[in-house]
């Protein structure tokens, strides 16, 4: 044990000297803490006005005047989505979604204003967020801090020396790793503390625990696993302008080309419809159910009939309730069931999309660390699709309630010229967002969980495996 | 020693290299896949335009029928959905797509192209909000992760095989003991750097135009030259920029890995974290009006508007016929007195979006000056306006689409107004949207900034490379 920790401080001591190194470091580390506090600054800001904002709305909603339901369908009703606590630290594809939904009757309306629409192309270049510091820019710190650990001493000739005191292979590499890992912790922990310090001092929505733990746990594996491999291709490369190469390129194509190579795939084997292809088969969906202004219609037509025949009279103006209010009633059903519907198939191409993704994590474990660091900050997919769903389903309920409203508190004669009155409105539900459980989308995500697993695991073999060779890598090379 | 001999050991130097010829093996079949992935794009985009004007044409018809049949006696379904309406016939029911036919060179840059619209259906009731109410059904992951086109390899990947190919270029020579035998034959070492460093530009460069080339051969893109010939000049100057950076780092006569690393930290600093940082630092300097705010305006614009008329009975009453059944017989002006409430509504939603897009455009004309930090941002900022899938392009299109609508509104609203009927007669007179696709001249001004400070930090960087190297002796 002691010589593992007497190698890594030899592997610290190494890095200390070099001047470069640490000057990298400390530019990490000052993005680091940039980048929590821009991310911070800019998610407080949209948190208080989305907040404010719903407040407006939902003061309007109540202070209605005396109304017709159905002018009130058409009133609608706006709600924004509500950012995940630790948006900051990882904003997911929140930039990439809607932020606002309107809700109204006969239509179910996808969310706009995505920023990401708003903003110009240099937004492709992605955002220097927290995540993408410790995603992107941390390994390529392990890579320089941990590139000649094994073979540097190999070119300096004290490799032998050191097998000679007596440190095994694998306390050598045990320690290196120690070493470098210390580089990537120094680096990590002012990133870590100001989070930490965000969310002890803020206000408002708290994350909890467990995410911010899972976070940790997240980041923890991916670099751990980067540590390891930079050793583990330095003990197996003759020199350490070869073990640079290596690993630079094997960032790059991890980090850099992965990503959208993964998103190219995944649109070639499950290509979407285009937003007028979907439109076009929404509208032939909802013409095959009836229009509910013809009143010809068969659907409604059916409808009449069956209300006729229950409360054995003549004519809808003959009913006890109001006609007009349960033809809206049904047509809403009807619709929002094949929008409904419609929008589960678009979803199940979507999430086909992610799981292609989520595959190739095992390819490039910055795709799996990135999909836990959505999931753990709650900023992923599902995220956007719960709130989604649940205003549908709000929307769905307030817009049947007012429905119901006019079936029975509005008379069918005369109908137009009723009116509902103010305090009706104020006893409507108010939208709450209920993000994805952590337990839940962590639970969904095991090909990312495993494969964030092999990124430790492989390495660790490697050098397992590779540990009776390190004395011999490169040994045949004429020394200088 | 000529230069023809430098390039002939070059070649076979670099042929000899078995990790070198992996590493052009695989940029080869990036840029194919890269190319195969733009083309595949583009195509869907020209079949979905292909659909939606076969709509707007099946559109008008289907209504041309209806009118003829109404014309022989026969009735319209509803009242509501009568086509000799001009509300009916300048509304959803006869609403024209208008269209952004994909940019010439969508193939090799995908752009903006798959986040912006590139198609909007106008009718009389279009208006500002309609703008920002675009139906997405694009997946967000694959939206944030963008996607994998030439544009994509030109900027990220192909410093990188420059530096690959480059970083060691003089430092070797040195290293292996040949740079003193060189240097005693009758050239100097600007001259053989310059050799090597023209090869493998060459080579990199000719591979990557190659592609080009052959994509735009593929969709048709020599249709518009200026554009090609942006497209190439900036890929050309953004190469040889990395090739002489590449020079100067290798003149200051450093160990090949000291060269490696910086030119690598080069990279990084200029492609990955500048534009990061410069994206996280604009929304703090210079953070965009707030959506929500607008959203919130645009909402309480509509109800003033509507709550101005005592009841808006007209326009209740348009939206629900159903609801008419019975009630009300005739009720002269209604199309009119719905008309003044829409209308009411458009000019406010005009306000509060006009005070909108201008802070907007403020903020953005203060966050673009940042490009000139970094050659990637201007390299991307030339090369997807030359493949016309820029902010620049899209916001053209926009800005036609809303004059459009305002014809459109020209053409109905005064048959609202009259309370008249149209029959079939009119339909080939309804206007049509017809895109001015903005002239090649006008690509060539917009880049006219950005890729002659590309030039700049070019000559500067090869200036310095060049006196740099006048300084190296065999005996270094």
């Amino acid at each position: 044990m002691s010589n593992i920790l007497l190698i890594a401080r030899r592997q610290v001591g190494a890095m200390r000297e070099d001047r470069y190194l640490v000057f990298l470091l400390g530019l990490v580390a000052a993005l680091g803490i940039v980048s929590v506090l821009a991310a911070r600054h800019h998610a407080a800001s949209e948190t208080e006005q989305r907040a404010r904002y719903q407040a407006v709305v939902d003061r309007q909603w109540a202070q209605q005047p005396e109304r017709h339901p159905h002018r009130v369908i058409h009133y609608g009703f706006l709600v924004f989505r509500e950012e995940a606590p630790l948006a900051f630290f990882d904003p997911g594809v929140g930039a990439f979604a809607g932020t606002s939904l309107f809700l109204e009757g006969h239509r179910q309306n996808s969310a706009s204003f995505g920023d990401a629409r708003h903003a110009t192309a240099m937004l492709s270049f992605g955002r220097l967020t927290p995540a993408a510091v410790l995603g992107l820019l941390l390994p390529l710190l392990i890579v320089a801090a941990g590139f000649a650990s094994v073979t540097g001493e190999r070119e300096k000739g004290t490799l032998p020396l050191i097998l000679a005191q007596g440190a095994t292979p694998a306390q050598i590499m045990a320690g290196k790793a120690l070493g470098v890992g210390a580089a990537a912790v120094v680096a990590a922990l002012p990133i870590a503390l100001v989070t930490a310090a965000f969310v002890a001092a803020g206000g408002g929505d708290q994350p909890s625990i467990a995410r911010m733990l899972a976070l940790a746990a997240t980041y923890a594996a991916y670099l751990s696993g980067w540590v390891l491999l930079t050793v583990l291709v330095s003990s197996r490369s003759a020199s350490s302008r070869a073990a640079l190469a290596r690993l630079v390129a094997i960032w790059v194509v991890l980090c850099v080309a992965a990503p959208r190579l993964g998103g190219s795939l995944a649109n070639a084997l499950h290509p979407m419809p285009s937003r007028a292809q979907f439109t076009a088969q929404v509208e032939e969906a909802q013409r095959q159910v009836g229009d509910s202004h013809n009143p010809d219609d068969p659907f409604f037509s059916a409808l009449r009939d069956e209300y006729l025949a229950r409360y054995q009279v003549a004519s809808v103006e003959e009913l006890p309730v109001n006609w007009a209010g349960v033809v809206s009633r049904e047509g809403e059903a009807a619709t929002s069931r094949i929008i409904e519907q419609q929008h589960q198939q678009l979803l199940a191409v979507h999430r086909r999309q992610d799981r292609v993704m989520a595959w190739l994590g095992l390819l490039s474990p910055h795709l799996a660390a990135r999909d836990l660091s959505m999931a753990a900050a709650g900023t992923g997919p599902e995220a956007v699709e719960a709130f989604r769903s649940q205003a549908e389903a709000h929307r769905y309920a307030i817009i049947q309630r007012l429905n119901d409203l006019h079936t029975h508190e509005i008379n069918y004669e005369n109908d137009r010229a009723q009116r509902l009155a103010r305090q009706h409105w104020t006893e409507f539900p108010v939208f709450r967002q209920d993000p994805p459980s952590l337990r839940g989308v962590l639970a969904d995500r095991p090909v990312s969980l495993a494969a964030l697993g092999l990124w430790i695991a492989l390495p660790l073999a490697g050098l397992g495996l590779g540990r009776k060779r390190l004395p011999r890598v490169g040994a045949d090379r004429p020394s200088r | 020693m000529t230069a023809r001999t430098v390039l002939r050991n070059e070649w076979r130097l670099l042929m000899a290299d078995r990790a070198l010829r992996i590493v052009l093996g695989l940029f080869a079949v990036l840029l194919v896949y890269a190319l195969a992935n733009g083309v595949v794009w583009m195509r869907f985009q020209e079949r979905t335009v292909e659909t939606v004007q076969t709509g707007n044409v099946e559109r008008v018809l289907a209504l041309a029928d209806e009118l003829a049949a109404i014309e022989n006696g026969a009735q319209p379904a509803s009242r509501f959905s009568d086509p000799r309406a001009p509300n009916v016939l300048g509304g959803a029911r006869g609403s024209h797509t208008a269209v952004l036919e994909p940019g010439p060179l969508t193939a090799l840059a995908v752009g903006q192209s798959d986040l912006l619209p590139y198609y909007y259906d106008v009718n009389i009731y279009t208006n500002e909000s309609s703008f920002h109410q675009n139906g997405e059904v694009e997946n967000p992951l694959n939206l944030m992760v963008g996607r994998f086109d030439l544009a994509f390899v030109v900027i990220y990947l192909l410093p990188l095989l420059v530096l690959a190919l480059s970083f060691n270029v003089l430092s070797e020579e040195r290293e292996q003991g040949t740079l003193a035998l060189t240097l005693s034959q009758p050239v100097s070492a600007r001259r053989v750097v310059a050799a090597k460093l023209a090869f493998r530009a060459l080579l990199v460069v000719g591979m990557v135009l190659a592609a080009s080339l052959l994509g735009i051969l593929v969709t048709g893109g020599f249709g518009s030259p200026g554009r090609v010939l942006l497209w190439c000049a900036t890929v050309v100057t953004y190469a040889l920029f990395w090739f002489v950076l590449a020079a100067w780092v290798n003149s200051l006569r450093r160990s090949s890995a000291w060269n490696a690393t910086v030119l690598v930290g080069a990279w990084l600093v200029l492609v990955v974290v500048l534009p990061a940082a410069i994206n996280i630092a604009s929304g703090l300097l210079h953070p965009l009006p707030s959506r929500v705010q607008m959203v919130t305006a645009q909402r309480e614009a509509s109800n003033d508007a509507v709550n101005q008329r005592s009841e808006l009975l007209a326009r209740y009453l348009e939206d629900h016929p159903e609801m008419v059944e019975g009630v009300v017989a005739e009720e002269p002006g209604l199309g009119a007195l719905a008309w003044a409430a829409t209308d009411a509504v458009n000019s406010r939603l005009e306000e509060v979006t006009g005070e909108h897009d201008a802070r907007r455009a403020e903020q953005i004309a203060l966050v673009r000056r940042y490009r000139f930090l970094s050659p990637a941002l201007l390299a991307q900022e030339v090369l997807i306006d030359a493949a016309g899938t820029g902010d620049a392009r899209f916001a053209g299109f926009q800005a036609q689409v809303r004059a459009f609508a305002e014809r459109w509104r020209e053409f109905f609203v005064p048959a609202i107004l009259a309370g008249e009927q149209m029959d079939a007669s009119v339909l080939p007179n309804v206007p049509e949207f017809h895109l001015t696709d903005e002239e090649g001249a006008e690509v060539a001004r917009r880049a006219g900034v950005p890729l002659t400070v590309l030039g700049g930090l070019l000559v500067l960087v090869g200036a310095g490379a060049g006196v740099g190297l006048g300084r190296v002796r065999g005996a270094d």
